[in-house]
């Protein structure tokens, strides 16, 4: 080897060192110079992302497996500032399919990309055949390649399209008044949704997603919320809905509410309330439902029951022994109870009755005797036991408890021992009023009323167990005061009956207070009832406010009953009573 | 004999001085073919990796896109069968209201009415969560060295090298 060629290798060599010193000159520059904590925050955007996963929420369905609430797919539109080439373009297509407003979308696909903006929301919550319509366009657009001249949309790149799952009630508006809504903002509102709304969310959780693939972790696994199986039977809640509505509207009523309720469980099967909303359409609801009005009059509103209280006044007058189905009553046309005179409805004497005439006429005078004879101490007792004035624990959000004066407060007089004994001065909600009669159509236990029949958390379902929450009068009472009101109903011919099924019930006329006294003319009007009277399946409790076409329950309330009972006996399969006592038999 | 050859090889080197040369230059070639095997098979590892840690994350895409389609599907379902478009389409194809005076009920010895909705199992043990990718598809090869050599236990061949974690119990029928 000559010196030439040593040389020469000598010299490559050094280039190649110095080349090398260079590069490790270069890295150390990167690694530690002025700029090395941008990049490293640069490379910390990019190297993931933080991710929140909300579980799906819960489903819920009627007790027959029909579903009532569930989720759908729907995107939230965004730009990518730093790929948007045709903010024009962007702006019209979001115009055309979506109704955007054109200015204000460009104006946000017209901005500078920053390190605090790199991307701009649009709009949220849009329906997956919009976005296929502007996917599709999109993907056009692409395969044509370039930008088309004399094109009003030239490009959407940079429209980004992200999905997330909402909100669906497949059922529109019914039940609606039971389930609730569960808004865009992620809180659940009245009925269900907002008593469960922690079971029925789930519980998020924030993840880190690398874009590594070497650092591929695999999603958690996020439970979704629990699913709820209601105690509501679809059938009949449809079934109640259009009966309301029409009687409602025959009656020329305010508003009106209907309850079905199983007295052997407290299983609430139909619960139809006016007003109703679409809660797909929740933003709507101030339009609907103004004012004071409540979501579900069913737990939401009191009123001043009237006649139908007075089943519970005879039943605590049985079970304590004061009187007895034959105990004979003159009736006067007035009583004065604590220094306040006490009329009956038609301000008529009726002469010589027994407990079921009492019952049957509906008697003022009379149900204000028997409760002077019990006594406040025993009658309040009786009361309290059937939960008036308490809340009954129904598992829907916005239940309020009614009011019940009772001797010892500042505002109870001893005329208020009369008044009560009829429903006057005592106010109860409906879902109050149904729990307690439950008690004389289910051999004298209340059961909890609840809405909630099983719970499928993890893949499992669970059924809570009915409650029992009380036992104000025995069975023999329960089934006396139950016959009381069969021969009542039937003497009277009223109008509730149901041909070929036993029947117990009562009607209810209430005036209305108001600051100055009792309204006269403005009534509300009820009927709660049970049967067949011999092995109670149901109890229905009907209320139409303020109804234009006649002030008495007896013609309002009782027909709107019969025809519930009517179309109940075939949604729940009750034969006629000769058929299911011949079919009972062994 | 053996003094004779040892002499001859140490005449040999002096004689040609490529033959240092070459020595050195096969020992760097010796080195760079196993750096190279090294480096390639590491390569290869780390492109499967990526490749499996890829094709999972575009599967776990796909698993949200299926559950956003079976919600989608199922909401569809149950509007398509709700209470009020039956009704319509009952009444469309001429069926009316049913009355309790249209029926005829008739005993049936044995008949149970269908049951009301059981959409899952009832309680009973937990079903144990099992990891949804192995390690074995995010690791590398000094990720599994390293696990072997801390645990020479689990050296136990490549037949369990992808082997996936069973559950600990199984779920109730």
């Amino acid at each position: 080897m000559n010196t030439n060629q040593n040389w020469r290798l000598t010299t490559i060599g050094l280039a190649f060192i110095g080349f090398a010193i260079l590069i490790f000159f270069q890295l150390s520059r990167i690694q530690f110079g002025p700029q090395a904590e941008y990049l490293r925050r640069q490379g910390d955007i990019y190297s993931g992302y933080w991710l929140t996963v909300y579980p799906a929420r819960g489903h819920i369905f009627d007790r027959w497996g029909s579903l009532l609430a569930g989720n759908e797919t729907v995107y939230q539109i965004g730009l990518d500032l730093a790929q948007v080439s045709d903010p024009e373009g962007i702006a019209y297509a979001l115009n055309l399919v979506l109704g955007e407003d054109y200015d204000r979308v460009f104006a946000l696909a017209n901005q500078d990309v920053t390190d605090d903006i790199r991307y701009s929301i649009i709009t949220d919550f849009v329906h997956y055949q919009k976005v296929e319509q502007l996917d599709a366009l999109k993907k056009t657009l692409q395969s044509i390649g370039g930008e088309p001249e004399n094109q009003p949309i030239k490009s959407l790149s940079g429209l980004t399209f992200s999905p997330h799952l909402t909100r669906s009630y497949p059922e529109a508006d019914l039940g609606s008044n039971v389930i609730g809504f569960y808004s865009r903002n992620g809180e659940g509102y009245f009925g269900v949704e907002e008593k469960y709304h922690e079971l029925l969310s789930g519980q998020p959780r924030e993840i880190w997603v690398s874009e590594d693939p070497n650092q591929v972790k695999d999603l958690p696994n996020i439970p979704p919320g629990a699913d709820l199986v209601l105690t509501i039977d679809r059938e009949v809640q449809e079934m109640l809905e259009e009966v309301l509505d029409e009687s409602v509207k025959r009656n020329g009523a305010e508003a009106g509410t209907i309850i079905v309720l199983n007295p052997k469980n407290g299983e609430i099967l139909g619960l139809a309330s006016s007003p109703r909303i679409d809660p797909n359409r929740y933003w709507e609801y101030g339009d609907l439902i103004s004012g004071t009005t409540p979501y579900n009059r069913g737990v939401s509103k009191t009123y001043e029951p009237g006649s139908i209280f007075k089943i519970l006044t005879m039943a605590a007058a049985l079970d304590s022994k004061t009187v007895n189905p034959s105990t004979k009553f003159v009736d006067t046309g007035r009583i004065e109870v604590g220094g306040a005179e006490i009329l009956n409805w038609n301000q008529a004497a009726w002469g010589e009755q027994d407990m079921v005439g009492c019952m049957q006429h509906s008697l003022n005078v009379c149900l204000a005797w028997v409760a002077t004879q019990m006594g406040a101490s025993t009658f309040y007792d009786y009361m309290s036991m059937f939960g008036i004035g308490h809340t009954t624990g129904i598992d829907m959000a916005g239940e309020v408890s009614g009011r019940l004066k009772v001797p010892g407060d500042s505002d109870w007089y001893s005329a208020d021992l009369g008044t009560n004994s009829f429903g006057q001065g005592v106010s109860v909600t409906p879902v109050q009023m149904i729990s307690a009669a439950s008690a004389l159509a289910n051999g004298g236990k209340v059961m909890a009323p609840h809405i909630l029949r099983s719970l499928i958390n993890n893949g499992r379902q669970y059924n809570p167990p009915p409650q029992l929450i009380g036992t104000p009068i025995s069975a023999e009472t329960a089934r006396t005061i139950t016959q009381m009101l069969v021969v009542s109903l039937e003497d009277e011919a009223s109008r509730a009956l149901v041909p070929g099924y036993s029947l117990a019930g009562k009607t209810g006329t209430a005036e209305i207070p108001t600051p100055y006294g009792y309204n006269n003319w403005v009534t509300n009007t009820s009927f709660v009832g049970w049967g067949p009277a011999d092995d109670p399946q149901f109890v229905v409790f009907i209320w139409l406010e303020k109804p234009s076409s006649s002030i008495w329950g007896s013609i309002v309330a009782a027909p709107v009953f019969s025809e519930v009972v009517q179309r109940l006996v075939v949604l729940m399969d009750i034969p006629p009573d000769d058929i299911r006592i011949q079919a009972s038999k062994p | 004999m053996f003094k004779a050859a040892k002499r001859s090889l140490l005449q040999a080197y002096p004689n040609a001085p490529w033959r240092n040369q070459a020595q050195v230059i096969g020992v760097f070639a010796v080195g760079v073919v196993i750096t190279a095997l090294l480096a390639s098979v590491y390569l290869a590892v780390s492109v499967k990796a990526a490749n499996l840690g890829r094709e999972t994350q575009e599967i776990q895409l796909e698993i949200l896109d299926l559950q956003r389609k079976n919600a989608n599907l199922e909401t569809q379902l149950a509007s398509l069968t709700s209470a009020t478009r039956m009704r319509i389409r009952a009444e469309k194809l001429g069926f009316r209201q049913l009355t309790s005076f249209d029926l005829e009920y008739l005993p049936v010895p044995g008949y149970t009415a269908a049951g009301e909705a059981v959409l899952a199992p009832g309680p009973g043990p937990a079903i144990a969560d099992f990891q949804q990718v192995p390690p074995e598809l995010n690791q590398t090869l000094f990720d599994w060295l390293r696990q072997k050599i801390e645990n020479p236990e689990t050296f136990t061949g490549a037949s369990n090298l992808f082997s996936l974690p069973q559950p600990e119990s199984q779920p109730e029928p």
